[in-house]
Protein backbone atom coordinates (compact mmCIF):
# COMPACT_ATOMS: atom_id res chain seq x y z
CA UNK A 1 0.00 0.00 0.00
CA UNK A 2 2.83 2.39 0.90
CA UNK A 3 4.76 1.73 -2.30
CA UNK A 4 1.67 2.49 -4.38
CA UNK A 5 1.47 5.84 -2.65
CA UNK A 6 5.06 6.65 -3.55
CA UNK A 7 4.55 5.62 -7.15
CA UNK A 8 1.40 7.72 -7.37
CA UNK A 9 3.29 10.74 -6.00
CA UNK A 10 6.10 10.29 -8.54
CA UNK A 11 3.62 10.06 -11.37
CA UNK A 12 1.61 13.02 -10.14
CA UNK A 13 4.63 15.28 -10.06
CA UNK A 14 5.44 14.55 -13.67
CA UNK A 15 1.91 14.53 -14.97
CA UNK A 16 1.85 18.30 -15.27
CA UNK A 17 4.91 18.27 -17.50
CA UNK A 18 3.38 15.55 -19.69
CA UNK A 19 0.11 17.45 -20.07
CA UNK A 20 1.97 20.63 -21.05
CA UNK A 21 4.08 18.67 -23.51
CA UNK A 22 1.06 16.98 -25.13
CA UNK A 23 -0.88 20.22 -25.44
CA UNK A 24 2.13 22.11 -26.83
CA UNK A 25 2.05 20.02 -30.02
CA UNK A 26 -1.51 20.80 -31.00
CA UNK A 27 -4.87 21.95 -29.68
CA UNK A 28 -6.24 19.02 -27.77
CA UNK A 29 -9.58 17.69 -26.61
CA UNK A 30 -9.30 16.38 -23.01
CA UNK A 31 -10.43 12.88 -23.98
CA UNK A 32 -7.56 12.71 -26.48
CA UNK A 33 -5.12 13.86 -23.78
CA UNK A 34 -6.47 11.08 -21.56
CA UNK A 35 -5.91 8.54 -24.29
CA UNK A 36 -2.28 9.56 -24.75
CA UNK A 37 -1.63 9.54 -21.00
CA UNK A 38 -3.27 6.14 -20.61
CA UNK A 39 -1.27 4.66 -23.46
CA UNK A 40 1.90 5.71 -21.64
CA UNK A 41 0.52 4.58 -18.28
CA UNK A 42 1.04 8.08 -16.94
CA UNK A 43 -2.47 8.25 -15.55
CA UNK A 44 -4.47 5.61 -13.71
CA UNK A 45 -7.77 7.32 -12.97
CA UNK A 46 -9.17 9.85 -15.41
CA UNK A 47 -10.46 12.15 -12.72
CA UNK A 48 -6.92 13.40 -12.07
CA UNK A 49 -6.73 15.24 -15.37
CA UNK A 50 -9.69 17.62 -15.15
CA UNK A 51 -8.79 19.48 -11.97
CA UNK A 52 -5.27 19.81 -13.35
CA UNK A 53 -6.47 21.30 -16.64
CA UNK A 54 -8.60 23.81 -14.76
CA UNK A 55 -5.72 24.74 -12.47
CA UNK A 56 -3.26 25.15 -15.37
CA UNK A 57 -5.84 27.31 -17.13
CA UNK A 58 -6.35 29.47 -14.03
CA UNK A 59 -2.58 29.86 -13.72
CA UNK A 60 -2.43 31.08 -17.30
CA UNK A 61 -0.38 28.18 -18.64
CA UNK A 62 -3.21 26.81 -20.75
CA UNK A 63 -6.15 28.27 -22.57
CA UNK A 64 -9.09 26.72 -24.36
CA UNK A 65 -11.32 27.38 -27.33
CA UNK A 66 -14.79 25.98 -28.02
CA UNK A 67 -15.26 23.91 -31.15
CA UNK A 68 -18.40 22.41 -32.61
CA UNK A 69 -18.56 18.65 -32.64
CA UNK A 70 -20.38 16.24 -34.92
CA UNK A 71 -21.41 14.05 -32.06
CA UNK A 72 -22.73 15.84 -29.01
CA UNK A 73 -22.28 19.32 -27.53
CA UNK A 74 -19.42 21.75 -28.34
CA UNK A 75 -16.00 20.66 -27.08
CA UNK A 76 -13.28 22.48 -25.20
CA UNK A 77 -9.94 22.31 -26.97
CA UNK A 78 -6.92 23.13 -24.85
CA UNK A 79 -3.79 24.86 -26.09
CA UNK A 80 -0.62 26.07 -24.43
CA UNK A 81 0.04 29.76 -23.76
CA UNK A 82 3.36 31.53 -24.14
CA UNK A 83 3.86 31.41 -20.39
CA UNK A 84 2.96 27.72 -20.38
CA UNK A 85 5.49 27.12 -23.09
CA UNK A 86 8.33 28.67 -21.14
CA UNK A 87 7.29 26.77 -18.00
CA UNK A 88 7.26 23.57 -20.03
CA UNK A 89 10.82 24.23 -21.24
CA UNK A 90 11.99 24.84 -17.67
CA UNK A 91 10.28 21.67 -16.47
CA UNK A 92 11.85 19.62 -19.26
CA UNK A 93 15.27 20.97 -18.33
CA UNK A 94 14.69 20.14 -14.67
CA UNK A 95 13.45 16.67 -15.55
CA UNK A 96 16.51 15.92 -17.69
CA UNK A 97 18.86 17.01 -14.91
CA UNK A 98 16.86 15.09 -12.35
CA UNK A 99 16.63 11.89 -14.31
CA UNK A 100 20.36 11.78 -15.04
CA UNK A 101 21.12 12.58 -11.40
CA UNK A 102 18.74 9.87 -10.19
CA UNK A 103 20.06 7.35 -12.70
CA UNK A 104 23.66 7.82 -11.66
CA UNK A 105 22.66 7.62 -8.01
CA UNK A 106 20.80 4.38 -8.64
CA UNK A 107 23.76 2.95 -10.54
CA UNK A 108 25.97 3.46 -7.50
CA UNK A 109 23.57 1.48 -5.35
CA UNK A 110 23.95 -1.64 -7.50
CA UNK B 1 -38.59 -4.46 -13.93
CA UNK B 2 -37.19 -1.04 -13.06
CA UNK B 3 -38.18 2.58 -13.38
CA UNK B 4 -35.94 4.80 -15.50
CA UNK B 5 -35.19 8.50 -15.58
CA UNK B 6 -34.28 10.86 -18.37
CA UNK B 7 -31.35 13.06 -17.49
CA UNK B 8 -29.26 15.74 -19.15
CA UNK B 9 -25.62 15.09 -18.38
CA UNK B 10 -23.04 17.32 -20.00
CA UNK B 11 -25.54 18.35 -22.66
CA UNK B 12 -26.45 14.79 -23.58
CA UNK B 13 -29.87 13.23 -23.06
CA UNK B 14 -29.47 9.90 -21.31
CA UNK B 15 -31.77 7.25 -19.91
CA UNK B 16 -30.76 5.81 -16.57
CA UNK B 17 -32.16 3.38 -13.98
CA UNK B 18 -33.31 5.19 -10.84
CA UNK B 19 -30.93 3.29 -8.55
CA UNK B 20 -28.06 3.97 -10.96
CA UNK B 21 -29.07 7.63 -10.96
CA UNK B 22 -28.85 7.78 -7.16
CA UNK B 23 -25.39 6.24 -7.24
CA UNK B 24 -24.18 8.60 -9.95
CA UNK B 25 -25.62 11.58 -8.11
CA UNK B 26 -23.83 10.52 -4.94
CA UNK B 27 -20.56 10.17 -6.83
CA UNK B 28 -20.83 13.59 -8.49
CA UNK B 29 -21.67 15.18 -5.15
CA UNK B 30 -18.61 13.63 -3.55
CA UNK B 31 -16.45 15.15 -6.30
CA UNK B 32 -18.13 18.50 -5.83
CA UNK B 33 -17.49 18.35 -2.10
CA UNK B 34 -13.83 17.47 -2.67
CA UNK B 35 -13.28 20.57 -4.81
CA UNK B 36 -15.53 22.88 -2.81
CA UNK B 37 -12.67 25.23 -1.98
CA UNK B 38 -10.98 25.08 -5.36
CA UNK B 39 -11.02 27.85 -7.85
CA UNK B 40 -12.88 26.79 -10.96
CA UNK B 41 -15.21 24.26 -9.35
CA UNK B 42 -17.73 24.83 -12.12
CA UNK B 43 -15.15 24.16 -14.82
CA UNK B 44 -14.01 20.99 -13.13
CA UNK B 45 -17.56 19.70 -12.71
CA UNK B 46 -18.48 20.63 -16.26
CA UNK B 47 -15.49 18.75 -17.68
CA UNK B 48 -16.05 15.71 -15.51
CA UNK B 49 -19.78 15.49 -16.25
CA UNK B 50 -19.03 15.94 -19.89
CA UNK B 51 -16.50 13.13 -19.85
CA UNK B 52 -18.81 10.80 -17.93
CA UNK B 53 -21.60 11.45 -20.44
CA UNK B 54 -19.18 10.75 -23.26
CA UNK B 55 -18.10 7.47 -21.68
CA UNK B 56 -21.74 6.44 -21.20
CA UNK B 57 -22.38 7.17 -24.83
CA UNK B 58 -19.42 5.08 -25.93
CA UNK B 59 -20.51 2.23 -23.70
CA UNK B 60 -24.24 2.17 -24.17
CA UNK B 61 -25.54 1.87 -27.67
CA UNK B 62 -28.56 3.85 -28.60
CA UNK B 63 -31.72 3.02 -26.68
CA UNK B 64 -29.96 1.09 -23.98
CA UNK B 65 -30.34 2.15 -20.40
CA UNK B 66 -27.52 3.10 -18.03
CA UNK B 67 -27.46 0.49 -15.28
CA UNK B 68 -25.81 0.34 -11.88
CA UNK B 69 -23.02 -1.78 -13.36
CA UNK B 70 -22.24 0.96 -15.89
CA UNK B 71 -22.13 3.57 -13.14
CA UNK B 72 -19.74 1.39 -11.13
CA UNK B 73 -17.58 1.02 -14.22
CA UNK B 74 -17.50 4.80 -14.69
CA UNK B 75 -16.53 5.27 -11.05
CA UNK B 76 -13.58 2.93 -11.59
CA UNK B 77 -12.48 4.73 -14.71
CA UNK B 78 -12.77 8.20 -13.20
CA UNK B 79 -11.45 7.24 -9.78
CA UNK B 80 -12.19 8.26 -6.21
CA UNK B 81 -12.14 12.02 -5.55
CA UNK B 82 -9.28 11.62 -3.09
CA UNK B 83 -7.11 10.35 -5.96
CA UNK B 84 -7.81 13.44 -8.03
CA UNK B 85 -5.36 15.70 -6.27
CA UNK B 86 -5.97 19.23 -7.48
CA UNK B 87 -5.95 22.37 -5.42
CA UNK B 88 -7.43 20.99 -2.27
CA UNK B 89 -4.56 18.56 -2.04
CA UNK B 90 -1.73 21.11 -2.28
CA UNK B 91 -3.55 23.55 -0.02
CA UNK B 92 -3.88 21.09 2.81
CA UNK B 93 -0.22 20.12 2.36
CA UNK B 94 1.06 23.65 2.81
CA UNK B 95 -1.30 24.31 5.68
CA UNK B 96 -0.30 21.26 7.64
CA UNK B 97 3.41 21.93 7.25
CA UNK B 98 3.32 25.13 9.31
CA UNK B 99 1.52 24.50 12.60
CA UNK B 100 2.34 20.80 12.68
CA UNK B 101 1.79 20.30 16.38
CA UNK B 102 -1.72 21.70 16.48
CA UNK B 103 -3.05 19.99 13.37
CA UNK B 104 -1.05 16.81 13.82
CA UNK B 105 -2.09 15.94 17.32
CA UNK B 106 -5.38 16.08 19.10
CA UNK B 107 -6.69 14.88 22.41
CA UNK B 108 -9.04 11.92 22.16
CA UNK B 109 -10.28 9.24 24.50
CA UNK B 110 -8.71 5.90 23.64
CA UNK B 111 -11.50 3.31 23.31
CA UNK B 112 -9.16 0.36 22.77
CA UNK B 113 -6.97 0.87 25.81
CA UNK B 114 -9.24 1.82 28.62
CA UNK B 115 -10.07 1.07 32.23
CA UNK B 116 -13.07 3.40 32.54
CA UNK B 117 -13.50 5.66 29.52
CA UNK B 118 -10.05 5.86 27.95
CA UNK B 119 -9.26 9.34 29.32
CA UNK B 120 -5.93 8.37 30.87
CA UNK B 121 -4.58 6.52 27.86
CA UNK B 122 -5.80 9.33 25.59
CA UNK B 123 -3.91 11.83 27.72
CA UNK B 124 -0.78 9.73 27.74
CA UNK B 125 -0.77 9.41 23.93
CA UNK B 126 -1.26 13.14 23.71
CA UNK B 127 1.67 13.88 26.00
CA UNK B 128 3.82 11.12 24.55
CA UNK B 129 3.93 9.13 27.78
CA UNK B 130 4.50 5.48 26.97
CA UNK B 131 2.45 3.94 29.77
CA UNK B 132 -0.99 5.30 30.70
CA UNK B 133 -0.56 3.81 34.20
CA UNK B 134 1.35 6.97 35.18
CA UNK B 135 -1.67 9.16 34.37
CA UNK B 136 -3.99 6.67 36.05
CA UNK B 137 -1.95 6.77 39.26
CA UNK B 138 -2.03 10.57 39.15
CA UNK B 139 -5.81 10.45 38.82
CA UNK B 140 -6.05 8.09 41.79
CA UNK B 141 -3.74 10.27 43.91
CA UNK B 142 -5.72 13.40 43.10
CA UNK B 143 -8.97 11.56 43.78
CA UNK B 144 -7.91 10.30 47.19
CA UNK B 145 -6.47 13.66 48.19
CA UNK B 146 -9.59 15.82 47.88
CA UNK B 147 -11.55 14.33 44.97
CA UNK B 148 -10.06 16.62 42.33
CA UNK B 149 -8.94 13.69 40.21
CA UNK B 150 -12.43 12.29 39.98
CA UNK B 151 -13.92 15.65 38.98
CA UNK B 152 -11.22 16.23 36.35
CA UNK B 153 -11.77 12.75 35.02
CA UNK B 154 -15.50 13.23 34.66
CA UNK B 155 -15.06 16.61 32.99
CA UNK B 156 -12.57 15.15 30.50
CA UNK B 157 -14.88 12.17 29.94
CA UNK B 158 -17.62 14.58 28.90
CA UNK B 159 -15.47 17.12 27.05
CA UNK B 160 -13.02 14.93 25.16
CA UNK B 161 -14.39 13.00 22.15
CA UNK B 162 -13.77 9.29 21.73
CA UNK B 163 -11.44 8.34 18.86
CA UNK B 164 -13.54 6.59 16.21
CA UNK B 165 -12.01 6.83 12.77
CA UNK B 166 -8.50 5.94 11.64
CA UNK B 167 -7.66 9.61 11.25
CA UNK B 168 -8.80 10.17 14.83
CA UNK B 169 -6.37 7.51 15.98
CA UNK B 170 -3.57 9.02 13.91
CA UNK B 171 -4.33 12.48 15.22
CA UNK B 172 -4.44 11.08 18.75
CA UNK B 173 -0.98 9.59 18.41
CA UNK B 174 0.35 12.45 16.28
CA UNK B 175 1.94 11.78 12.93
CA UNK B 176 5.28 13.47 13.35
CA UNK B 177 6.68 12.60 16.71
CA UNK B 178 10.10 13.95 17.57
CA UNK B 179 11.73 15.03 20.80
CA UNK B 180 10.85 18.70 20.28
CA UNK B 181 7.19 18.11 19.55
CA UNK B 182 6.83 15.76 22.50
CA UNK B 183 8.56 18.20 24.84
CA UNK B 184 6.43 21.03 23.50
CA UNK B 185 3.15 19.21 23.78
CA UNK B 186 3.98 17.94 27.26
CA UNK B 187 4.87 21.45 28.32
CA UNK B 188 1.78 23.03 26.75
CA UNK B 189 -0.45 20.24 27.92
CA UNK B 190 0.84 20.44 31.49
CA UNK B 191 0.41 24.19 31.46
CA UNK B 192 -3.17 23.77 30.23
CA UNK B 193 -3.82 21.08 32.78
CA UNK B 194 -2.38 23.19 35.58
CA UNK B 195 -4.55 26.15 34.58
CA UNK B 196 -7.59 23.93 34.41
CA UNK B 197 -6.83 22.41 37.80
CA UNK B 198 -6.24 25.87 39.32
CA UNK B 199 -9.54 27.11 37.93
CA UNK B 200 -11.28 24.01 39.15
CA UNK B 201 -9.85 24.18 42.68
CA UNK B 202 -10.68 27.87 42.87
CA UNK B 203 -14.22 27.05 41.82
CA UNK B 204 -14.53 24.35 44.42
CA UNK B 205 -13.09 26.52 47.15
CA UNK B 206 -15.49 29.39 46.47
CA UNK B 207 -18.35 26.96 46.51
CA UNK B 208 -17.24 25.29 49.74
CA UNK B 209 -16.37 28.35 51.74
Amino acid sequence: MKIENTIAQMRKGLLELCVLAIVSVDEMYPSDIIKKLKDQEMIIVEGTLYPMLTRLKNEGLLDYVWKESNSGPPRKYFKITEEGSSIKDQLIKTWKNLSSAVNSTIKESK
Amino acid sequence: MKKVMHINLGGRALVIDTDAYDELDKYLRSIEKHFKNSQGLEDIMYDIENRIAELFEEETHRNTVITMAKVEMIKNTMGHPREFGGEEYTESETKSSIPKLKTGKRLFRHPEDKVIAGVASGLSSYFGISDPIIIRILFVIFTVSGGLGLITYIILWIAVPKAKTTSDFLAMKGEDINIDSIANSVENGLKDLKNKLDDLSRGIKTRMF
